[in-house]
């Protein structure tokens, strides 16, 4: 059972993996630009975001919910560090990512805390209506003005730095996703991530307390949107409250659902997603560099997605009918 | 106890909303008989693309200084939440063109066409200010045309950039959300500028941001893939895009002297003008087209004939006179 188990998961990768080589291929004989350490670099810088944010869209997705408010929670995060440069408060940058941190966590929590003890029927709901209150709350701290970080390095290292060109970005996202990685598969909090997803019902009787399960993986949502923050902070050295209504939360879900997450839970993996983020930045970064337009670009991702959740199903389907013979 | 405490803050919230709702609604309806009455007290409405912005914040501010130098003229200023939702302008516009409250219109169409079809057959004295109407009903466009303004920054681009020492002047556009109107005048009229000055602008390589720090910063990495021997001008769609740029390109030894074009002119990009962080501006006087837009509606009702074209000025903000911009932006926001 666990040998078969274990081979389906590799054909998960299989097939994603499969998919994202085939584009890189694609693209290195489109354009001579692509294949070169450089650029390659540059993919790695932008898809930090999106990989930071989908980490928590992940855990969420894998507890059957959703969280819609992480592009907006970075956003207020980046414009809550705004806020305080602009006003003169502090420019230690320190303080500032301490801050932003604590507030992005704080609004995941709240996030967790209506789904759970709240009781609101949904996180769909629940996150919408925070991501409208972050997007306000954004515009307000910061007087629906673009704040600009020049001087302040400190905040914007995480962003910006590079090793030999390697993104410090992108590394922390790998510390990340093996630290996730090893937390969802090798932990028990991991296996009860699962289960509360998997079968609620059978979660809660053997004991497992899925409200705060459930919590912890909104409030870790919230965390890894504020890293996101700091990381768009880095990348274009200002905040815009303005750019909350921005479709990250969108982009984070197809990223998960590429990778393998499922809308019914139980399912996703970090490997599988952090495939996904790439995929979704090789494409857009490829489109760039052939300077497609943006009607193109929007027609080609959607495809993509479909595709892939397709995929998706009709390898379950085809596994159930593999079974049901087996049993027979 | 917590819950009670819970239920307590809900109902507190709610009443509070409903008395703000019920304010609101109240003092238009006794604003309607006192505009109709007498010449005087007339009461108009300012529907503007966005108010969640620094730029329609001073066309705000300017709308409402006309009222504070006329008292007997009353402002009503409110824009959607953002320049992209559509929808949200469209119930505001039409909701208020029916409501009998106001007796003149300034409009700052997100979609120009989508209100032509609304104000059809309206009487009132309809204003469009920044982006023009094409309508018989709107008798006067208060504003710069974007693409006058972006050709004005194309032209100073391709000046400064020979005095940067640049041999052959190639611009590259990062353009904001295709197919949007304001987008694609400013990136035609930063083509004409670009070309009438004698630089070379590559049509066949506009990039598309959305007017988005970070997708801009995406684009310009791709356009330092695309020509590792450094480009003279980046025209941006905004300063946002502009600064983010001019950021991803640092550190790029070809990149050095390149003329990073923003639009706008906002505080913070005087800022990073200052900074040496975006090179130059094209500015809009928004709160001059604020302040004029409500005149001529003003001057309207009063029974002139307005203008067709008003035009509230543009300029380009560069190193020389950003703080001198600067110190008048502050002194509009009153801060």
């Amino acid at each position: 059972m666990t040998k078969t188990k274990k081979s389906s998961n590799l054909m998960t990768y299989a097939g994603t993996f499969g998919a994202l080589l085939i584009l890189c291929i694609v693209l290195t004989i489109a354009t001579p630009n692509f294949f070169k350490y450089s650029n390659l670099m540059s993919v790695l810088k932008q898809t930090s975001f999106n990989a930071l944010v989908s980490t928590g869209m992940l855990l969420c997705l894998i507890t059957a919910g959703i969280d819609l408010s992480v592009g907006a929670n970075a956003t207020f995060c980046a414009c809550l560090c705004g806020m305080l440069v602009q006003k003169g408060i502090t420019e230690n940058s320190v303080v500032l990512l301490i801050i932003a941190i604590v507030g992005g966590t704080f609004v995941g929590w709240v996030n967790g805390m209506m789904l759970t003890r709240l009781h609101l029927p949904h996180p769909f709901v629940s996150t919408l209506g925070m991501k409208n209150v972050l997007w306000g709350v954004a515009l307000i701290v910061t007087g629906s003005q673009m704040i600009s970080f020049s001087g302040i390095d400190g905040i914007m290292w995480l962003g910006s730095a590079t090793v030999g060109g390697f993104p410090i970005s992108f590394i922390v996202v790998l510390i990340i996703y093996v630290i996730m990685h090893i937390l969802l598969t090798r932990t028990s909090l991991g296996r009860s991530i699962y289960c509360c997803g998997g079968n609620p019902e059978a979660a809660r009787l053997s004991g497992i307390n899925s409200a705060n399960v459930l919590t912890f993986c909104y409030a870790l949502s919230g965390f890894m949107a504020a890293l996101a923050g700091i990381v768009s902070i880095g990348r274009s050295g200002i905040c815009n409250g303005a750019n909350a209504n921005q479709p990250y939360d969108t982009d984070a879900i197809a990223a998960c659902i590429i990778g393998g997450a499922s809308f019914m839970g139980g399912k996703g993996t970090m490997i599988g997603t952090m495939l996904g983020a790439l995929i979704i930045a090789v494409l857009r970064n490829g489109f760039a560099l052939l300077s497609v337009s943006a009607a193109v670009q929007q027609l080609a991702l959607g495809l993509v997605i479909i595709g892939a959740v397709l995929l998706d199903v009709t390898r379950e389907r085809m596994e159930a009918k593999a079974r049901r013979l087996a049993t027979k | 106890m917590k819950k009670r405490l819970l239920a307590m803050l809900l109902a507190g919230a709610m009443c509070a909303s409903l008395a703000a709702c019920g304010g609101n609604s109240s003092g238009g309806s006794t604003e309607e008989p006192s505009g109709e009455a007498g010449g005087e007290g007339y009461s108009i409405d300012v529907i503007l693309k966005t108010t969640a912005s620094e730029y329609w914040g001073y066309v705000e501010a300017g709308a409402e200084a006309y009222m504070a130098d006329n008292p007997d003229v009353k402002v009503e200023v409110k824009g959607a939440s953002s320049e992209t939702a559509y929808d949200e302008q469209q119930n505001m516009i039409e909701t208020d063109l029916n409501s009998g409250a106001y007796d003149a219109f300034v409009i700052a169409p997100l979609q120009a066409d989508l209100v032509k079809t609304l104000i059809a057959g309206k009487e009132m004295p309809i204003i469009a200010v920044d982006t023009d109407i094409d309508a018989p009903e709107v008798l006067s466009f208060v504003g710069t045309s974007n693409e006058d303004a972006a050709a004005e920054g194309g032209k100073a681009a391709v000046e400064a950039a020979q005095a940067a020492g640049w041999e052959t002047i190639e611009a590259i556009a990062i353009s904001g959300v295709q197919g949007d109107g304001t987008a694609t005048a400013r990136v035609t009229g930063y083509q004409k500028g670009v070309e009438e000055a004698g630089g070379t602008f590559l049509a066949e390589e506009i990039q598309y941001a959305d007017g988005v720090a970070d997708k801009a910063a995406t684009c310009m990495e791709a356009i330092m893939q695309n020509h590792p021997e450094g480009v003279a001008i980046i025209v941006c769609h905004n300063d946002d895009s502009a600064m983010a740029a001019a950021r991803a390109a640092k550190g790029n030894e070809a990149y050095a002297n390149t003329i990073f074009v923003g639009f706008d002119g906002i505080q913070s990009a005087c800022n990073a003008i200052l900074a040496g962080e975006e090179t130059m501006s094209v500015a809009q006087e928004a709160f001059d087209m604020g302040y004029m837009a409500v005149e001529t509606a003003v001057n309207a009702l009063n029974g002139e004939t307005p203008e067709e074209f008003i035009s509230s000025g543009a300029s380009v903000v560069t190193k020389d006179n950003a703080q001198e911009r600067l110190d008048t932006l502050k002194g509009y926001l009153g801060e």
